[in-house]
């Protein structure tokens, strides 16, 4: 090996030593609860007692300037097979064959979501059980949780503004083995439903307080459709 | 080591540990660009819409630090797997490269690497073509990424690592 071969081998495995106690030193437990306060980390919430005894819980929340009611219209769309995708990055859930499409209206057909519908996390998820998460239990503009215990949890601040925190229990072997579940899946999992909070704020405030309205019963399901915009 | 005496080959230890490191090197290359895409991508998203609380600079650095560990971790567990393709490419174009360049012309050698890296590329497209998977943009974008581009970057790693041999045995003759 040639001293220069060597010099970049020596400095490429600091900088991978100092990415890694970079991350499990300070950017790890930052964003295990990205947002949260203390309260919110400490509070329990519904989906708590779903969670394994040994999983490891993520608490992260956002503000979102928008009504209670117009957040949830817009998260009981979420899942691959209702609106099209979870309000994150489609880009990068795409090159894992998600099939992912940005949901850019409310629709009312989907505005009915029941204990025990299934939300898709990718395309194959009816033939392949694990890519789905399932819903456990839900009550309208405030609470869904999701198999596992994931939960959703909108709190009014006032009549236009929503807390909207999110716990994920993870599992030690959530991805195959617990070391893949350390090192891809929880990174990988903050920057999903980061960008998750994220895409739902910036929906909800487009039209914080919602054009749509939803039709008498009568009315033909398709009408009922509008933009947001 | 590379040979020295004009009428000797490599040895085929050399070979396949220099195989190993271009092939290694070309993920390493393959694994930062796609960073730096996801970098760009990531952070455009982040500039427009911002979590008060958690602020702009913080969220954008964790996004990319998580970005890297997620990566560089697949990018580890697919390292073996690109080091053996890497040294059994190398001695397959070092004998390609014995039998029709024996001249050393640089051309003839950058051919025989890409094109010996072309020819399993072909095969497996024309596997793929055969199972005929019901295309969609979607369906695109994921063989793009896991099997489009890297074979791109093992055609131009092929061609490359023969040219560099073939420097490398000229100038041992000469």
């Amino acid at each position: 090996m040639t001293k220069f071969a060597r010099q970049s081998l020596m400095t490429a495995a600091g900088l991978v030593a100092l990415l890694i106690a970079g991350y499990l030193g300070v950017v790890r437990p930052w964003h295990m609860r990205w947002g949260a306060t203390d309260d919110e980390v400490a509070m329990r919430l519904a989906g708590d007692a779903l969670a394994e005894p040994d999983a490891v819980a993520s608490t992260r929340a956002i503000t979102i300037h928008a009504p209670a009611a117009t957040v949830w219209a817009w998260l009981v769309q979420t899942g691959q097979n209702r609106g099209g995708d979870w309000y994150s990055y489609e880009w990068l859930e795409n090159l894992f064959a998600a099939g992912m499409h940005p949901v850019t209206h409310i629709d009312p057909r989907l505005q009915d979501l029941k204990v025990g519908d299934p939300l898709f996390m990718s395309m194959g998820a009816a033939s392949n059980p694990i890519m789905a998460v399932s819903v456990q239990s839900l009550e309208k503009d405030r609470l869904l949780v999701l198999s596992g215990g994931w939960t959703f949890a909108l709190m009014p601040l006032d009549a236009a503004t929503t807390r909207l925190v999110v716990r994920y229990p993870m599992r030690p072997a959530e991805l195959i083995h617990p070391a893949l579940s350390f090192a891809i899946f929880e990174p990988a999992h903050f920057v999903m439903e980061s960008g998750m909070l994220l895409g739902l704020k910036r929906a909800a405030e487009a039209d914080p307080f919602l054009k749509y309205q939803p039709l008498p019963p009568d009315q033909p399901q398709e009408a009922q459709t509008h933009a947001a915009n | 080591m590379p040979p020295t005496d004009p009428t000797s080959r490599p040895g085929l230890g050399w070979l396949a540990g220099r195989g190993a490191g271009a092939a290694s090197l070309a993920l390493l290359a393959y694994t930062l660009a796609f960073l730096l895409y996801a970098f760009t991508r990531s952070g455009l998203t982040l500039l427009a819409t911002v979590n008060e609380a958690a602020g702009l600079p913080a969220t954008l650095l964790a996004t990319w630090v998580a970005l890297s560990i997620a990566a560089l971790t697949i990018a580890l567990l697919v390292w073996p797997l690109a080091a053996l393709v890497g040294a059994v490419t190398a001695l397959l174009i070092s004998a390609l490269c014995a039998a029709w360049n024996r001249e050393h012309v640089p051309g003839r050698a950058l051919a025989i690497g890409a094109g010996a890296c072309a020819a399993p590329a072909a095969l497996i497209a024309l596997a793929l073509a055969g199972v005929g998977p019901a295309w969609t943009p979607s369906l695109a974008e994921t063989l793009g990424f896991w099997l489009g581009l890297p074979l791109l970057v093992y055609i131009a790693t092929g061609g490359l690592a023969s040219l560099e041999l073939n420097r490398q045995l000229a100038a041992a003759r000469s």
